[in-house]
Formats: structure tokens, C-alpha cells, sequence
């Protein structure tokens, strides 16, 4: 299957925020807006898997992650259209896919 | 004459009155001249300097002066300190005699002075430790300097904002590993815990005021233990004091009998949530921080908020009878810890 790949370090920030704007710099719902859901319908209307390259950055809060991924989720209202379509890359912290998928399942559960 | 003043009662009542009087003169003479002579050769300048001085309050600190080791202690120095600044009482902060110092008692000793709430525009003035290596730390922590001390030291690191800042964080955690594993390199789990930590300040240190209350960072290398410890604070309403909290402490007590801060913060850390209340917590960031400990990303958690003092690593709760109003975190990095080049 075909990839399109978005490499946080260089698309982005090698410095992620937190959830909100307000909240500082780069945070995880801008990165939604612009980066995330536009290459997200772009792979799924393609047809191809959105490949998300987590390395090179310094860190990732818990927050940027769950607005991002999570509400990625929330768009859909649906977690594995989401899951189904989505393929991760993180050799800096080899915990880091596992919590994004338990953002992403717990997306919808209020 | 009348007769009265003749009279033996009015003689010994007077005569009485004489000498106290002359005592009372004598004394506050003696009192003048000692002061004069402790001012001799001394210039106006230097006159005026030592009458300003004499209006401090010394207030000695415990010579355990660690946060961390001696809470209690630590805490009661600061409501003490709290106490003379609503009496508007110029301070002097003596550490002339403390024995032994951690970077967390210096950076909550410098988020409450450089807080201006907290000082109520009383005069702080202070004198550094004489032990030579306590010294060097405080002199390189700029806690009693005009400025915020934000220059680069080597000791110690101190950063503040109201905003969770990414910068920050990275240009902090490469230096600490540089320090701990001989080249600059990247704690994706330190940093995680950092801005989870500064985000928790913007948005809940001070109900309906995102990013009001400011946040201190202190990074400092024990060089005899290797390790690099990092402790941040917030002095807003604590942890157990948020609105959210309020809500989630209501329904935790009438589900399941809970009413202790130590409880509250076990099941908090446990990241169960509490499903079955249905509250809309969804706070993922101190069960992220407590998880970093288990994923090695660094040791020796503690955490003191309100008036429970956590550390993780020995898994003890402990209450507090002064209770700290804010948030404190302290963790350390060692050659042991999970990093990445």
C-alpha cells in the first residue's frame, strides 16, 4: 500500500506544545488543523496509508497527542477508520505508538 | 507651702518617683552611647545603611534546607516568612548557617520572593550560606539578585514562564544530558513530563485564569552522585484545590469513601479515572508523569502539592500537617534513564 508520509521534525517542529494554543507554541490542535486531518483525507481519499514519523523531535506531551491523534479520532467520530489508515514510526520512544492508539480508541468515550 | 508637700507620704512617693526616673535617664543614655559607639568612624553614607538594616527581621533558616528531605520544616520557614510580609515587616533571609541544600528549596524559595502577591512590596534582603560549596550554588541561582538570574550557569539552571514552552524544556534536558552522558541528546520522557507539568500550571494553577500563574524550573547536576535533578513548581491553588478536582473529590468520596488527598492522588496517578462517575476528567497528565518513572525515563519521582507529600519511587503518601499551597514535582536524571542522541 502506498504511504504518505508526514515527518513531525520537518514538517512541523522538532519542539511540540501541549493541546491548545493559549496554552504556548506549536500546540497539538494546530498541528490537527494544518498538517494531520488535510493528509488524513488526503490518504483516504487516495486510497493510501498516512505513514506519521514521530523522531527527531525532543519529546511529546501527552496533550499535543491526544488533541492531535485523539481528535483526529473525535473528527471521525470513530476510532478505527482512524487506526485502519494510520501507520507510526518512533524508535526515540518505543512507548510512544501504543499510547497514540490508546488516545485514538479512547477518543470517543466522554 | 501647702501643707501636702511637706507631708512624710508625698516626701517618700516622690523620692520614689525621683530615682525610677533617674534609672529610667541613666539607662537610655547608656542605651544612646552604645549606639554611637558602634557607629564610630563610620561614614553618614554607612550610618544611613546600617539604620536601613537594622529595620530587617532576621529569619533563620533550617539547616536542612531541602524541600524535598525536610518538607515540614521547609514549609513552616516559609508561612513564617509569609506571616511578616502581610505585617508589611522588612525580611532578612539569613542561610549563613545551613548545613545542607537542594535545587528544590532554592527555586520555592525564588518563586515565592520574586512573587509579588506574596511579598506585598516588603523590602527581602538575605545572606548566602557559609559553607563554600552552599554558597557557590545560591550565588549561581541569582535568588538575591536584582534580575531573574536567568543566565546560563553551570551549577544550575533556572527558568520561568506561564506558558508551556517547548524551548525551554529541550534546551534544558540537553544540557543535563550532557552533563550525565558526556554528549548533548534528547529525553523524550523528561520533556514529556516538563510540559505536561507547565500545561497543568497554565490551565489549572489558577481557576478561570489560563496562563496567569507562573512556573519555575531549577536544573541542577549533583556532581558527586552524577545525577541531574529537575524541580519545578507553581504556586497557584495546588492540585487538590482545582475546580476540576472539586468535582472529582465529591464523586470519589460518595462512590467510594474517599476523602484523603492521599487516596485521591493514588487513584489519580493510577490513571483509572474513575469511569464509573462519568466525570468529564480527562487529565492525562500526572498519570503520564508517574508512568515516566516506570518506563525509566527517570528516577526518584516526588510530588507535593496541598497537603500531601508523594514519592512514587518508594510508593509513600504522606500528609502534611503545613500545608503547601501549589504544586511541586522533582525528579533526576542518571546514567541509568532511557535517552536517545
Amino acid at each position: 500500500m502506498d504511504k504518505i508520509i508526514i515527518k513531525i521534525a520537518d514538517d512541523y517542529t522538532k519542539i511540540p506544545g501541549v493541546r491548545e494554543e493559549i496554552e504556548g507554541d506549536f500546540p497539538g490542535e494546530e498541528f490537527l488543523e494544518k498538517i494531520l486531518l488535510p493528509k488524513f483525507k488526503q490518504a483516504l481519499a487516495e486510497k493510501k496509508q498516512l505513514f506519521v514519523d514521530l523522531d527527531d523531535t525532543a519529546g511529546y506531551a501527552t496533550s499535543f497527542l491526544e488533541s492531535a491523534f485523539g481528535g483526529l479520532a473525535r473528527e471521525y467520530k470513530d476510532h478505527k477508520i482512524v487506526l485502519n489508515n494510520i501507520d507510526f514510526k518512533s524508535e526515540d520512544d518505543p512507548f510512544l505508538i501504543d499510547d497514540i492508539k490508546e488516545y485514538i480508541t479512547d477518543a470517543n468515550n466522554k | 507651702m501647702k501643707k501636702y508637700f511637706t507631708s512624710w507620704e508625698y516626701k517618700r512617693r516622690n523620692t520614689k518617683r525621683a530615682k525610677s526616673r533617674l534609672k529610667r535617664r541613666l539607662a537610655s543614655k547608656e542605651k544612646q552611647k552604645a549606639k554611637r559607639r558602634k557607629n564610630i568612624g563610620l561614614k553618614k553614607e554607612d550610618k544611613k545603611k546600617k539604620r536601613a538594616a537594622d529595620t530587617f527581621v532576621n529569619k533563620k533558616a533550617p539547616p536542612n534546607f531541602s524541600f524535598v528531605e525536610n518538607t515540614e520544616a521547609v514549609l513552616q520557614y516559609l508561612e513564617e516568612l509569609k506571616i511578616l510580609f502581610k505585617r508589611r515587616q522588612n525580611v532578612m533571609i539569613n542561610l549563613r548557617d545551613i548545613t545542607h541544600l537542594t535545587n528544590d528549596a532554592i527555586v520555592l524559595l525564588l518563586s515565592f520572593v520574586k512573587n509579588p502577591k506574596i511579598v506585598n512590596g516588603v523590602a527581602i534582603k538575605g545572606n548566602y550560606p557559609s559553607d563554600e560549596r552552599l554558597r557557590k550554588i545560591f550565588i549561581e541561582s541569582g535568588i538575591f539578585n536584582k534580575n531573574d538570574g536567568n543566565e546560563a550557569k553551570n551549577y544550575i539552571l533556572t527558568r520561568q514562564n506561564k506558558k508551556a514552552e517547548g524551548g525551554i524544556a529541550a534546551e534544558l534536558i540537553k544540557r543535563a544530558s550532557k552533563e550525565i552522558f558526556g554528549e548533548e541528546g534528547r529525553c523524550p520522557g523528561i520533556y514529556r513530563g516538563l510540559m505536561e507539568s507547565m500545561a497543568n500550571t497554565c490551565y489549572h494553577a489558577k481557576p478561570q485564569q489560563i496562563g496567569h500563574e507562573t512556573w519555575w524550573l531549577t536544573v541542577y547536576h549533583d556532581r558527586e552522585d552524577n545525577h541531574v535533578s529537575f524541580a519545578f513548581i507553581d504556586l497557584g491553588v495546588g492540585i487538590f484545590k482545582s475546580s476540576k478536582m472539586n468535582d472529582f473529590k465529591a464523586k470519589a468520596a460518595s462512590l467510594f469513601g474517599l476523602s484523603d488527598n492521599r487516596d485521591i492522588l493514588k487513584e489519580i496517578i493510577s490513571g483509572r479515572k474513575l469511569s464509573s462517575t462519568k466525570i468529564p476528567y480527562r487529565g492525562k497528565g500526572l498519570p503520564t508523569i508517574f508512568k515516566g518513572l516506570e518506563r525509566n525515563y527517570y528516577s526518584n519521582l516526588k510530588i507535593i502539592s496541598n497537603d500531601v507529600k508523594a514519592d512514587l519511587s518508594k510508593n509513600e503518601f504522606v500528609n502534611l500537617k503545613t500545608e503547601f499551597n501549589g504544586t511541586f514535582l522533582y525528579w533526576e536524571l542518571n546514567n541509568t534513564n532511557r535517552w536517545t542522541k
